[in-house]
Parts: C-alpha cells; sequence; structure tokens
C-alpha cells in the first residue's frame, strides 16, 4: 500500500497541502518527544506547486544533506550551528518536485556507526520497542517513517545504514545502484561506499521517490546517466521463473541466541513461500575465507575515505571554533572538542591504515577483496537476478545489551553480509518479512549493477506475497 | 602490536587529543583491526589482484571545458566562519615562530 498515493489523493489544494504540513509538524514534535528522532522541525512551510507524484508530500531528510539556509549539523558538536550555503541535489529535486521538508534526522555522528546512539542530541529510541536501538546510522530518518509521522526519508548508505535500521524498525530501506542518485551536497563519509537511500513504508514509495531523484547531476562526477526506466511502470511485472540465490555460509551459523535461530527458521519457510509462486530460489557457497575477510576490509576502506573525507573539519572556515594562540591551536582545540571518541577512534585507524609504510598491507590488500568479492558477485548475478539473505541476524539491540560500535571479532557473517552491497554498488532493499520475539525482522534483496528497476519489481512482489503486518507505531 | 605513544602520535597528527581510557580502547580496537587484516593477508593470491577503488568502471565521467559552472558569492561562503576580514577567515598568525 503506498503511503504517497493515499496522502496524494487527499490534496486538492494548496490549503491541504498547507494542513497536512502542519498536522505532520505536530506529529514530528511528539516524534521527538518519545523518540528523539529530529535534529530540526521545520517551522517554515516551504511548498513549490508541481505535478509529480510527490506534490504537498511531507518527508524528512538525515542530517547530512545540505540544505541552504537549514542548520545541517551531521549530528557532531563541531557542526552543531552549521548552515549552509547550498543545497544539496536530492534537496532540490525534492523542492521542485513538491515535497515539503518538515524536518532534519539525527544520525549516528557524520553517518559513521551503527546504533543510532552516537549523535550529539542523543540516542534515537525505536518506536517498535523504545528500550531497542534502531540502528543507524540512518537512525531519525528510520524513526521518522515507523512512527507514521512521514511516508518517506532520505537516509544515506555506507556499509548498510539504510538498510539495517529499516530491517530493525519494520519498514522499507532501498540504496540503488552508486550513483544512480547524485551525492551532491551528502557529507563524505566514504566515497566509493556512500549512496544515497530511501526509507519507507512500502516497495512502491521506494520507487515513486527513487524515480524523482535518479539521474546524472554535473556536480557530482560518479553519478549515473539516468536509464530512462521509470521504475513504478516496471514494479509490478511478472517474477515468475526468475532466479534467485541465498549464500550457504552467511545462513549457516553457529549460534546460541533463539532470536537467531528463528529468524533463519523464518527466512527457510519464506523460501518456500517463494518457490510455491514459481520463482527459482537455490543455495550457492562462497568462498568463506572471502566473507570472512568482508568486515575488516569495509572497516579498511571507510576508515581510510573518512579520515581523509573529514580533513576539512578544522573550525576555520566553519564549524565550532575553539579559540587558540595560532591556527595550529584552534584545530588542535576544536577537532578534540568537536569530535566524539568514536570518530576519533576511527580518523586515527584510517591515518595508520593510510601511512606510507602500512597502505600495501592494511589498504590496498582490502581493495583487492572488495574486488575479489565483487568479481565473484556479478559471475553470480550473470547467473541469477538476485541474492536474497536475512538483513540481519538478531532482532534490534536491546540499549543495556553489549551491542555498541566497538571493533569486536564477536560478530556473525549474517550482521555484515550488507557491505557487499557497497562493495560493488549493487541496489539493494531490505523489507520486513516477520516478526521474532514480537520485534520485526527484513530480509534484503539485492540485484547486479544497473538493474534498480529488477530490485524493486522483485521486492515489489515480495512485498505483496508477504503481507507484512507489523502493526502501526503512530506517535 | 601498536603502543599508546604510538596512537597518542598519530591522535596528534590529526590534530585531537583523546583522553586516557579514550586510548586504551582504541589499542584494543587496533588489535582487533590488525588481526582481521593479518587473516586479510594470508588469502592466496591476493597480491596479484588489482585494487578496486571504485564498485564499478564509472564510464560516463567526461572532461569538460574548464569554465566556471556553479559559484557561490565568497562573503556568503564564508558565513559560517568564526572571524573573518575584508573576505578571509582570520586567525591569531600564520607565521610560525618555532
Amino acid at each position: 500500500m503506498s503511503k504517497i498515493i493515499e496522502l496524494r489523493e487527499k490534496l486538492n489544494s494548496e490549503d491541504d497541502i498547507k494542513n497536512l504540513f502542519n498536522e505532520t509538524i505536530e506529529k514530528a514534535k511528539e516524534c521527538n518527544n518519545k523518540y528523539n528522532a529530529f535534529v530540526t522541525i521545520t517551522d517554515e512551510y516551504n511548498h513549490i506547486d508541481s505535478d509529480s507524484f510527490l506534490n504537498g508530500i511531507p518527508y524528512s531528510l538525515k542530517d547530512n544533506f545540505s540544505t541552504e539556509g537549514i542548520l545541517t549539523t551531521g549530528s557532531s558538536n563541531l557542526l552543531k550551528n552549521y548552515v549552509p550555503v547550498f543545497d544539496s541535489t536530492v534537496y532540490e529535486k525534492l523542492k521542485n518536485a513538491g515535497a515539503v521538508l518538515i524536518g532534519k534526522t539525527v544520525l549516528d555522528e557524520l553517518a559513521m556507526g551503527g546504533t543510532g546512539t552516537t549523535g550529539n542530541t542523543g540516542i534515537v529510541k525505536n518506536p517498535c520497542d523504545i528500550n531497542r536501538m534502531i540502528g543507524g546510522s540512518s537512525s531519525g530518518s528510520a524513526a521518522s517513517v515507523a512512527a507514521g509521522v512521514v511516508p518517506f526519508s532520505i537516509g544515506s548508505d555506507t556499509g548498510d545504514s539504510v538498510r539495517k535500521p529499516a530491517s530493525y524498525s519494520g519498514i522499507v530501506g532501498f540504496k540503488p545502484t552508486y550513483g544512480r542518485i547524485s551525492r551532491y551536497g551528502l557529507f563524505n563519509f566514504a566515497s566509493s561506499l556512500d549512496h544515497v537511500g530511501i526509507l519507507s513504508k512500502s516497495v512502491m514509495d521506494a520507487a515513486i521517490v527513487t524515480d524523482i531523484l535518479k539521474g546524472y547531476d554535473s556536480k557530482d562526477m560518479t553519478s549515473l546517466k539516468d536509464d530512462g526506466i521509470k521504475y513504478v511502470n516496471e514494479i509490478n511485472n511478472d517474477i515468475t521463473g526468475k532466479k534467485l540465490f541465498y549464500i550457504k555460509e552467511i545462513i549457516d551459523v553457529n549460534t546460541d541466541s533463539e532470536e537467531v535461530k528463528e529468524n533463519i527458521r523464518l527466512f527457510h519457510e519464506l523460501i518456500d513461500k517463494i518457490k510455491s509462486i514459481g520463482v527459482f530460489v537455490e543455495e550457492v557457497s562462497f568462498d568463506k575465507s572471502l566473507l570472512n575477510a568482508i568486515q575488516g576490509s569495509y572497516y579498511s576502506i571507510s576508515c581510510a575515505e573518512a579520515t581523509s573525507n573529514n580533513s576539512n573539519l578544522t573550525g576555520l572556515p566553519f564549524g565550532e571554533r575553539v579559540e587558540g594562540k595560532d591556527y595550529k591551536e584552534i584545530m588542535l582545540r576544536t577537532r578534540t572538542d568537536g569530535f566524539s571518541e568514536l570518530i576519533k577512534r576511527r580518523f586515527v585507524l584510517g591515518s595508520y591504515i593510510l601511512k606510507r609504510e602500512n597502505q600495501e598491507k592494511l589498504y590496498l590488500n582490502a581493495l583487492r577483496v572488495r574486488r575479489l568479492i565483487v568479481e565473484k558477485m556479478n559471475e553470480l548475478f550473470n547467473k541469477y537476478d538476485g541474492l536474497i539473505l536475512p538483513s540481519t541476524g538478531g532482532i534490534a539491540p536491546l540499549f543495556n545489551s553489549n551491542s555498541s560500535d566497538k571493533l569486536s571479532n564477536e560478530y556473525l557473517l549474517l550482521e555484515s553480509h550488507m557491505i557487499i552491497g557497497n562493495f560493488g554498488g549493487y541496489p539493494s532493499i531490505s523489507i520486513p518479512y516477520a516478526k521474532v520475539n514480537s520485534m520485526p525482522v527484513g530480509i534484503t534483496l539485492t540485484c547486479g549493477a544497473m538493474k534498480d528497476a529488477l530490485t524493486l519489481n522483485i521486492a515489489n512482489k515480495l512485498e505483496e506475497l508477504i503481507k507484512y503486518d507489523g502493526g502501526e507505531y503512530h506517535v | 602490536m601498536v603502543t599508546i605513544d604510538e596512537l597518542k602520535e598519530y591522535s596528534n597528527n590529526l590534530m585531537f587529543n583523546m583522553k586516557d581510557k579514550e586510548y586504551e580502547t582504541l589499542a584494543n580496537e587496533f588489535d582487533t583491526f590488525l588481526g582481521w587484516m593479518e587473516y586479510i593477508n594470508k588469502i592466496e593470491g591476493l597480491k596479484d589482484v588489482e585494487p578496486m577503488y571504485f564498485p564499478f568502471d564509472l564510464g560516463n565521467v567526461e572532461l569538460r571545458n574548464d569554465e566556471p559552472i556553479n559559484s557561490i558569492n565568497g562573503e556568503y561562503a564564508l558565513m559560517n566562519a568564526k572571524v573573518t576580514k575584508d573576505g578571509s577567515v582570520i586567525v591569531p598568525k600564520v607565521v610560525d615562530n618555532e
């Protein structure tokens, strides 16, 4: 069920749009009191009339997308008063399509985390259970959609930052092919892995928004030429005869967790259901030594790129400058006060990786692993239409659990496999499919690069098959 | 193994300080990370593989004429700088006496 179309049908005049904006602002305030989803709730009604599907539709935007004249903090103390002087392409396109921004959402600081607990304005709570994390880094975006404030939100996904919080809160999280949507004006985390993503209540809504946002942008040299396909028109194609696979080594988990076991049992049940509608699903074996290298390679590449990208945060041209006796002391004090511990740890790791004497072993070998994994995946995508896996192993962790952003050897491949989608720039979508211990769990479908229409088409059909009813978490 | 003193030097080069306890957490993370990389470095034939910097070949990158396409007024661009004068960011001194 498309929430966007449902809302659109009720909007017949500018007054209707303004009333919806005002109602949504009230919901956003309530959502903030309960879940701390927003950094900024927009006071100003700003609507450009258009004939698009999104005309008059309220939405939220992760606070790492530049919005001219509107506070954009990256949820970092260093940027807590930063007001951009230009618009990100995403914001510009949504404005021109008539969508109405209602607020900027909390993220893990500078998008470098996966818990929703490291933003400078405090932790984001999961609307499905306020004692649990919502995951990150697009934490507030997920909370604002899951809580029913907005029908869609824009996030960014470098490892799984759209898909994981979507899975933990029972909504859809889609990241199209790398470059399909311009990154101009998005704060860079790791430029070769960063994707713009959409969080919504349905696959159809993710398609509607992607149709508006996609296309080449001369301001982003990594953006792709438009493929000329209107995804909403392809979403109902018949998927009989399509071929999916899952990876044995990721699913074969040795765990004591009853929740993970239940998730895997439900996943196998779903696979049987998918087969029953004429879709082939096969188990495929993947070199485990490569799968076990995903986590290390990801940290190497992302920390290295992040250290370099964020070296512009000095407090001099912008940011929370802390005075000192000279420019060096200003930078030292600004960065010491401005970054949280987690960010500093990631930057030190990245800097160490990029040291000349370490580059070969730590950085280039990570990039070599990336190629081996992507080449193997590309081979599989020549044979199959898509990869299907549970989005995560377990359900959203409790705040008082051991789950944190500290690096640890205690992790399951099931918790980190979505990184494959970023390594290869593949379109990848998480949709809710079941509940475990009363909490939502998702499946992730990933297809070959450029196959965005196919990804949304298969996901839409799976959504129809699953008929997930997670209940509503209205604020 | 990376020592705490080395970590302090690295963070100092990155222009920030950390608390002693934070360096301990960081040292543990380094052990974990270097363990992962040790595992990766043992993958057979890795040195013959070409590093992958981007997900796929970005075939659409085209050179354009060297002409400005977007510009922001200088004064406006500096509106987030705390201390400016005549279109420049002001710092206490720019010549290091050391």
